[in-house]
């Protein structure tokens, strides 16, 4: 809780940096933010011991809205991680007429951080309605910082419309299942599930629920929009929506699925459904793509499909196998995006043809992107590996069938992610731009290679927080 | 008492004004002369001819007025439950109320340095 | 006399469900904005309905907040249309269209 106070505040202070002309301290004081969040993660995580889900502060102190436990510290700190890396990345890359809202954007970066951790440590639905648009909002307009760019512009409309649309169908939810349960706490809602009937109004409720976070996450049958609003915004911004948001909702529907439910509910089911069709829509979408933002962008969902064998599966460690699998997705992500940004720069496109014979010409930013694509594909001695391995361990008690299609999902990933990869060492340049890079992404490519290396060959690195 | 029969004044009501409106309406329709020509239904404005189209673009300032207007307008509605309450819940309640109207003006002055509310610029 | 909660309940149904077909269907974007306010006030509706069938407050508190979340929400999305109609000069949604493939 106190994290959260302490990141709005410094988001208060970057937003007036403009105001007092100290523009350039924008960046710094973010980072620094940033970081001592980070420290305060690590605090927590010593402090406690026992649960993963025993409140680390006294509830009642927050009249039971929030209750900070071990896993919401976890998420948080792969959230904080994620986004000292974007931010970085950012520092050279937003474009010289943007400089003068660098505060702003860094601010309300850190605005949306501070929803996304609201998502991971709510208690009561209240909390988890704030959470959604505190995330949100700052990133409708985050989405269209390109003020003279239409598909920006085309992409901030979108992602709002959709996103204040959604939010109505999540809040028609909650209210149905406040008229079905009379309260908003989730303990009452987990007493009320395992104690008597169970009524058609809260299983109604729990669906329009359960459709508002899936348009947030990007599952199939609501996704159609996260392409379109991932390769319109600003790189830095969709390497956002792609990392941190999609944690911060994703724990959010973890925690009230296994909050209320139990493990084994009737909704496993629906989910394992949900789950299946979410990993092959988006893998056999992304073979069709030619553009590299819009092929993460279907690659991002098929890893939620991946994530929610962790909703299904019996076994309690499953949110363990969350935490892993996010730092892993997180650290391969932003590393890909970094490579990208780097040749878009330089090209103007971020067309997979744009990629041949980067081997040559720069063979550091094609090792890295070869390494991050080798991580999200699941090749052993990455960190994309040894996560879907845990994942899929776990997973396998519950649903076999469903593992069996991760599995097979996983070949036809390696189809796409290997283009690029391809297109780099195989195929001649065709253009002789030279792709160059600067300081603040060479640090990134390097924190996201070794990361992705040292988590692969020895993941007790992260395990090691949640025993 | 909550029977079908207890909305029968309202459903008179209901039957006695729209008969009414309707009643009128015809009325004038049937009794009054007619006369259609070009002069007669044109656009009545002061007598002066009318020119031009009635949507005119206005200036984005009262955009930013409006919109500021609006947010700052409805933040106003957390004070209601904080009336209610104001006794039972003393100091406590009142810092936390201070604590709101100061994030408030925090924000209020961002916009006001940010030159949102200059007019002749 | 007294109205049954199932009135509230189907009248915010119907409501919700005029505001989705709205936003469905509409190809205004200031249209769409106002659809979606219904949306966001039938639950209003909603949750005060049954916050007096249980006699319970904190499902008004709920509405305070989504008002005022609405308002914000309407603020930014009536900046990015004041965006938009600057580079385009229209605000119907066709304009959603370039980004395909």
């Amino acid at each position: 809780m106190k994290l959260i106070i302490f990141i709005t505040i410094s988001a208060i202070i970057v937003l007036f940096s403009s105001i007092f002309n100290a523009r350039k301290a924008a960046l710094p004081l973010t980072l620094m933010a940033l970081l001592i969040g980070l420290g305060m993660v690590f605090q927590y995580n010593c402090q406690c011991d026992g649960s993963f889900y025993r409140s680390i502060v006294d509830e009642a102190t927050y009249r039971n809205m929030i209750s900070f436990t071990r896993f919401s510290a976890l998420f948080s700190g792969v959230m904080l991680v994620a986004s000292i890396l974007i931010i970085t990345l950012s520092a050279n890359s937003i474009k010289p007429i943007f400089d003068h809202y660098r505060s702003d954007i860094y601010g309300l970066m850190l605005f949306s951080l501070c929803g996304a951790f609201i998502l991971v440590s709510y208690q009561h639905l209240v909390m988890l309605f704030l959470g959604i648009e505190i995330l949100s909002i700052p990133l409708y307009i985050l989405a269209g910082s390109r003020k003279n760019e239409l598909a920006s512009n085309e992409a901030a409309f979108k992602y709002f419309l959709m996103g204040s649309f959604t939010t109505g169908v999540l809040l028609f939810g909650i209210a149905l299942i406040y008229g079905a349960t009379g309260s908003f706490d989730l303990n009452a809602l987990m007493t009320y599930c395992h104690v008597g009937q169970i009524s058609t109004m809260f299983k109604v409720g729990m669906i329009m629920v359960l459709a508002g976070m899936s348009f947030k996450i990007g599952l199939v049958p609501f996704h159609f929009w996260s392409p379109d609003v991932y390769s319109g915004s600003p790189s830095v911004v969709t390497a956002f929506m792609a990392t941190v948001v999609k944690t911060s909702v994703f724990g959010a529907t973890y925690i009230l699925f296994s909050k209320v439910f139990g493990v084994n509910s009737g909704w496993t089911d629906t989910l394992a459904v949900i789950a299946a069709a979410t990993m092959f829509v988006g893998n056999l979408t992304a073979t069709q793509q030619s553009g590299f933002k819009r092929m993460m962008a279907y690659s991002s969902i098929a890893h939620a499909g991946y994530l929610l064998i962790a909703m299904v599966s019996p076994d309690l460690a499953s949110g363990k196998a969350v935490i892993l699998y996010m730092a892993a997705y997180s650290l391969a992500t932003i590393g890909a995006f970094a490579v990208m940004m780097a040749v878009r720069r330089c090209t103007g496109s971020d067309d997979i043809n744009n990629f041949n014979g980067l081997g040559k010409s720069n063979p550091v930013l094609a090792t890295a992107l070869t390494i991050a694509m080798m991580s999200l594909a699941g090749i052993p001695l990455t960190a994309g590996f040894i996560s879907k391995y845990y994942l899929f361990t776990i997973g396998w008690s519950g649903y076999s069938t469903l593992i069996i299609l991760a599995i097979i999902n996983s070949a036809i990933s390696v189809y796409y992610y290997f283009k690029p990869v391809i297109a780099m060492w195989f195929k001649p340049s065709t253009s002789d731009i030279e792709i160059k890079t600067d300081t603040s992404l060479n640090i990134v490519l390097w924190v996201c290679v070794i990361g992705i290396i040292a988590v692969g060959v020895y993941p007790d690195l992260i395990l090691a927080f949640a025993d | 008492m909550n029977t079908t029969s207890s909305y029968f004044p309202i459903v008179m009501q209901t039957l006695v004004a729209g008969g009414f409106v309707g009643l009128v309406l015809t009325l004038t329709h049937l009794l009054g002369p007619s006369r259609k020509n070009k002069t007669k239904d044109a656009n009545f404005e002061c007598g002066v001819e009318s020119d031009g189209d009635a949507r005119v673009r206005f200036s984005i300032k009262y955009f930013m007025t409006a919109i500021l207007f609006v947010l700052f307008d409805v933040e106003v509605i957390f004070f209601y439950p904080y009336a209610v309450n104001f006794k039972e819940l003393g100091g406590e309640g009142f810092l936390a109320v201070l604590m709101f109207v100061s994030f408030f003006l925090i924000g209020f002055f961002y916009v006001l340095k940010k030159g949102a509310l200059e007019w002749d610029k | 006399m007294k109205i049954a909660i199932d009135h509230y309940i189907i009248l915010s149904t119907i409501l919700f469900c005029i505001g989705v077909l709205g936003v469905l269907i509409r190809r205004n974007a200031i249209i769409l904005l106002m659809c979606i306010e219904l949306m966001l006030n039938s639950v209003n509706l909603l949750l005060t309905a049954f916050s007096t069938y249980y006699g319970d407050a904190s499902g008004q508190l709920f509405v305070f907040f989504i008002m005022v979340v609405a308002a914000a929400e309407v603020a930014v999305g009536l900046a990015i249309l004041v965006m938009i109609y600057r580079n385009t000069k229209s605000i119907d949604i066709n304009f959603l269209k370039n980004l395909k493939g």
